[in-house]
């Protein structure tokens, strides 16, 4: 860090007017002590976070007035809309349906008050084992973001939309949005993300940091998408914590973004809890990639699963870095892993690196990787069938992506990521597919 | 206790059998490093002045390098002041034949169950002993002669061939490197260098047993072997250490040059003292190995068989500079007890066409630690590289641990890429069916375990796998039962 931003994050910091015991007080003096990452850390081996060294916390509060047109989109009807701008929980913005019994949902600094012990017993235990610059700072400096709390035996109707908007940040800032979701016993949500830049000619930068709790026989889905502008620099913590019996599904579609770090770790704390986290990402342009999944098996008979996929074009760059801990005494783990790349331009970087940590004997354990260019057989197929080349090159990137999107449960959210993947491959002036034309019109 | 634990159990009680110091004289240099011992080392080996300032001039980059500390290790960092950088046998004069060499030594290889004349004959090794640092016997070297390789200690040929050391030392391994490279390059004491002239085909195994000493020392060998246009060679290295409490540290270099066309093969079976069961003393084995194809077409396979020391830190890597060359890479890591093993390779993909293969198969048993870490590079200028990396790691017992850490960089889009790692243990069906065909749980799993890392051992010239085979057993001994 360098001396000027660090002292714009003190300056900012002393103005919270924050206690030095406080929490926050806390993670904020661990944060200066870690300062912005470099290359030599590992977990950052091969993301340039140079440009973060300028920036100071966004204190902007801003908020417009009316939702854009992008709020008509098919997927968002009849769901609950939760509206965040700048990592602030937007009420005035958000629907909320009213028969959904024991889900509660309101704005961290409300949580705080409502749900005082939940809040105090959950909020920030996720990081303590695994320090991480960005989320120290997040905990410093979060914004009032979502709560999310489901009672024991509710089951969310409809599924959650969260949009993450950016709108008018303060100049060279870094927006901190902090949320925590907590599942009880036997609970069910679904939760779907995605992050809209309100102007894309603006610059924005966003620490995200969400902690998911799921409690025994408790159900999360989170599906998250990000479109992001080529202005924009993202970095996102995700952690989750699973209890016995617990069932986690996650799913991350991105396309483009100058820089995207993902990072989502997953600890299985009780038996027989399972856990998938599927990713697809498309680069192109100089947009930057980091994808960070570690899957830590503290107990035994628990599943986990990961399906990693990513499509490098241009001089785009893409990280993927997934991890697979078994801890002493999770016997029974099944743990598998594939991470599967294609790099469609002389210029695309991927660096992957799927690792297994095992410290039991009694498991099953894979992962696989690889990387390589489009078959030259498969095109060669689709060309004799009178396909033209450009196109057959498409519908085959197109089914690569698919495997991914195909597993998507929500059928709403699952047509329109085909839709976007139709769009952002070019694909629509070849419609003649259902899914395609409908490309067109978006 | 399942039937499995107990066979881990005994099979992981299995004792050092080659445990024992010959007692022969050395001068020994006084602990501690600074310039002055670097002169005298190299005074003692009569060396010229380039190499005084090579080696100096490394010592002055070590000093500025910190210890690496990435490796999923975990040790007592060595008091570098605390080691003496200098052993040699004192009685210093050329061998004819095996009968002049000291009864000593001559009892040492029949303990170690090397019958040397036997071996010479049957099965036309030449075999360069090295009793710490220094060569004090090498044999067929006229034979070799006759073709025009060039096989000896590197002091040999830094005074004989001084021209050759100089134009390749240091090119694939300069001692800026890493922590250890440097340090071996300030005070390298011996080790081998092979040199085999265009469109020769080594006529036989060329082969070394290291063994280390000297109490308290350090031994920081240093291999060259460079293959010319068309040239073909096979290089064993083996090596056995005497049983004592302290850590002993093991820093080498080794490295390989292949142009146009060459073949290296170098192969390893490392058993140093792995400590005793409490994971008191054995070696730190802190390696740099490190190839170059540097011509068209040209091939090194790097195999190893890695069952002993305390620690290793290790990888055997490849750079794949020649058009259309080939890398290999061929492991079989076994832990046991407290051992630790980091170990792996790097291919780094530059020239078009080029190739290479990764099969990494570790064992873990007792309290140990096995990693594979591996670094699979495609450069841009690689055009239709092609790598295919395969890790599987096998756990015996619930308190080892099992890692993978692969690194993948592509930055070619004609690069085709596949690594899988799989992560299992002996299976109880595996076992029973041995035992219905009247094996007993050991030779079940000495069986499971040796088609486990088949596909390593077939790399191994004969000799030495068989000898593989039989350090894998003893390593595993009574580890299930």
């Amino acid at each position: 860090m360098t001396t000027t931003s660090a002292d714009k994050f003190e300056e900012a910091f002393s103005k919270l007017k924050k206690s030095e015991s406080s929490i926050e007080a806390k993670s904020f003096r661990r944060f200066q002590k870690m300062g912005i990452p470099n290359r030599k850390s590992e977990a950052y081996k091969y993301s340039n976070l140079s440009y973060f060294k300028n920036l100071k916390p966004d204190t902007s509060g801003n908020i417009p007035h009316k939702l854009p047109d992008y709020f008509k989109h098919d997927y968002l009807k009849d769901k609950n809309l939760l509206v965040t701008v700048n990592g602030i929980f937007a009420e005035s913005l958000s629907q909320f349906a009213e028969d959904e019994d024991g889900i509660h949902i309101s704005c961290m600094c409300d949580a705080r008050k409502e749900f005082r012990d939940i809040v105090e017993a959950k909020y920030n235990t996720t990081s303590s084992d695994h320090p991480d610059a960005f989320s120290e700072m997040n905990t410093a400096f979060a914004h009032c973001g979502i709560f999310v709390y489901a009672q024991r035996n509710a089951q969310a109707k409809k599924p959650i939309v969260m949009l993450h908007l950016a709108y008018k940040q303060d100049a060279g800032s870094i927006a901190c949005q902090r949320n925590l979701i907590v599942l009880e016993q036997n609970s069910e949500v679904e939760i779907i993300e995605d992050y809209i830049n309100l102007d894309e000619e603006e610059a924005f930068n966003i620490n995200h940091f969400s902690e998911y709790f799921v409690e025994k026989d408790a159900r999360l889905k989170v599906n998250v998408y990000q479109e992001e502008s080529n202005k924009v620099h993202f970095i996102g913590n995700k952690f989750f914590e699973l209890s016995e019996r617990s069932n986690l599904k996650v799913t991350a579609v991105n396309f483009q973004g100058k820089f995207v770090r993902n990072n989502f770790r997953v600890i299985l704390n009780g038996e027989h809890a399972e856990a998938t986290v599927n990713g697809v990402f498309i680069n192109e342009n100089e947009d930057h990639t980091d994808s960070r999944i570690l899957i830590k098996h503290n107990a035994a008979h628990c599943e986990s699963f990961q399906t990693f996929k990513g499509i490098l074009d241009d001089k785009s760059t893409g990280v993927f870095n997934g991890k697979v801990y078994v801890a002493e005494g999770a016997q029974k783990t099944n743990a598998f892993q594939s991470n599967k790349n294609i790099l469609m331009s002389e210029e695309a970087v991927i660096n992957t690196k799927p690792e297994l940590e095992i410290y039991a004997d009694d498991v099953k354990c894979s992962h696989g990787a690889t990387c390589g260019q489009l078959d030259e057989n498969a095109i060669f197929y689709a060309q004799t069938r009178g396909i033209p080349r450009d196109k057959a090159k498409k519908l085959i990137v197109f089914a690569f992506a698919q495997e991914v999107i195909q597993a998507i449960d929500n059928q709403d959210f699952k047509n329109f990521m085909e839709r976007r993947l139709v769009h952002n491959l070019g694909l629509a002036e070849y419609s003649t597919h259902e899914t395609v034309q409908s490309g067109i019109k978006q | 206790m399942s039937t499995d634990d107990i066979i881990l159990e005994e099979a992981t009680s299995g004792e050092y059998k080659y445990g024992f110091t010959t007692n022969i004289e050395q001068e020994i240099a006084e602990k501690g490093l600074n310039e002055d011992v670097i002169r005298f080392i190299s005074a003692k080996k009569n060396e010229p002045d380039w190499l005084l300032k090579y080696r100096l001039d490394a010592f002055h980059i070590w000093q500025k390098m910190e210890e690496p500390n990435w490796a999923h290790v975990n040790y007592q960092k060595p008091d570098f002041q605390a080691i003496s950088y200098y052993a040699a046998n004192k009685k210093k004069k050329k061998l004819k034949s095996l009968d002049e060499a000291d009864p000593e030594l001559l009892r040492t290889y029949e303990r170690l169950g090397i019958p040397i004349e036997e071996q010479k004959i049957l099965a036309g090794v030449a075999v360069d002993f090295v009793m710490d640092s220094e060569s004090v016997f090498t044999s067929f070297k006229k034979q070799l002669a006759e073709v025009g390789i060039i096989f000896m200690s590197i002091s040999e040929a830094v005074q004989e061939h001084p021209e050759l050391v100089k134009k390749y030392m240091g090119t694939v391994v300069p001692p800026r490197d890493n922590f250890y490279a440097a340090l071996n390059s300030a005070v390298f004491s011996d080790g081998s260098f092979v040199y085999i002239p265009k469109g020769v085909r080594c006529p036989m195994e060329l082969s070394t047993y290291f063994r280390i000493n000297a109490e308290n020392t350090g031994q920081f060998e240093r291999t060259l072997i460079v293959a010319e246009d068309d040239s073909y060679v096979s290089y064993l290295e083996g090596c056995t250490a005497p049983k004592r409490d302290e850590n002993q540290l093991h820093a080498a270099i080794v490295e390989l040059i292949a142009m146009d066309r060459a073949e290296i093969k170098y192969s390893t079976v490392q058993n140093w003292y792995p400590g005793d069961k409490e994971g008191k003393g054995g070696i730190f084995n802190f390696v740099t190995k490190r190839g170059l194809c540097k011509g068209v077409s040209s091939k090194i396979s790097w195999t190893q068989v890695e069952t002993g020391s305390a620690v290793t830190w290790k990888y055997p890597s490849c750079i794949l500079k020649g058009d259309n060359s080939i890398g290999e890479f061929y492991s079989v890591a076994v832990t046991n007890n407290y051992q630790q093993a980091d170990t792996g390779t790097k291919m780094i993909h530059i020239g078009k066409n080029t190739r290479s293969r990764i099969v990494s198969k570790g064992i873990s048993a007792g309290r140990s630690e096995n990693s594979y870490r591996g670094l699979v590079q495609i450069n841009k200028t690689a055009e239709n590289a092609y790598n295919f990396s395969q890790c599987d790691s096998m756990l015996m017992g619930e308190t080892c641990g099992a890692h993978t850490f692969p690194y993948l960089e592509i930055k070619n889009k004609t690069a085709k890429v596949e690594h899988e790692a799989t992560t299992s243990k002996i299976g109880e069906d595996q076992l029973f069916y041995c035992n219905q065909r009247g094996l007993d749980d050991e030779q079940a799993v000495h069986l499971i375990v040796n088609g486990f890392c088949k596909e390593v051992f077939k790399e191994l010239p004969m000799e030495f796998a068989v000898e593989a085979q039989k350090l894998l057993e003893i390593s595993l001994e009574g580890s299930v039962g």
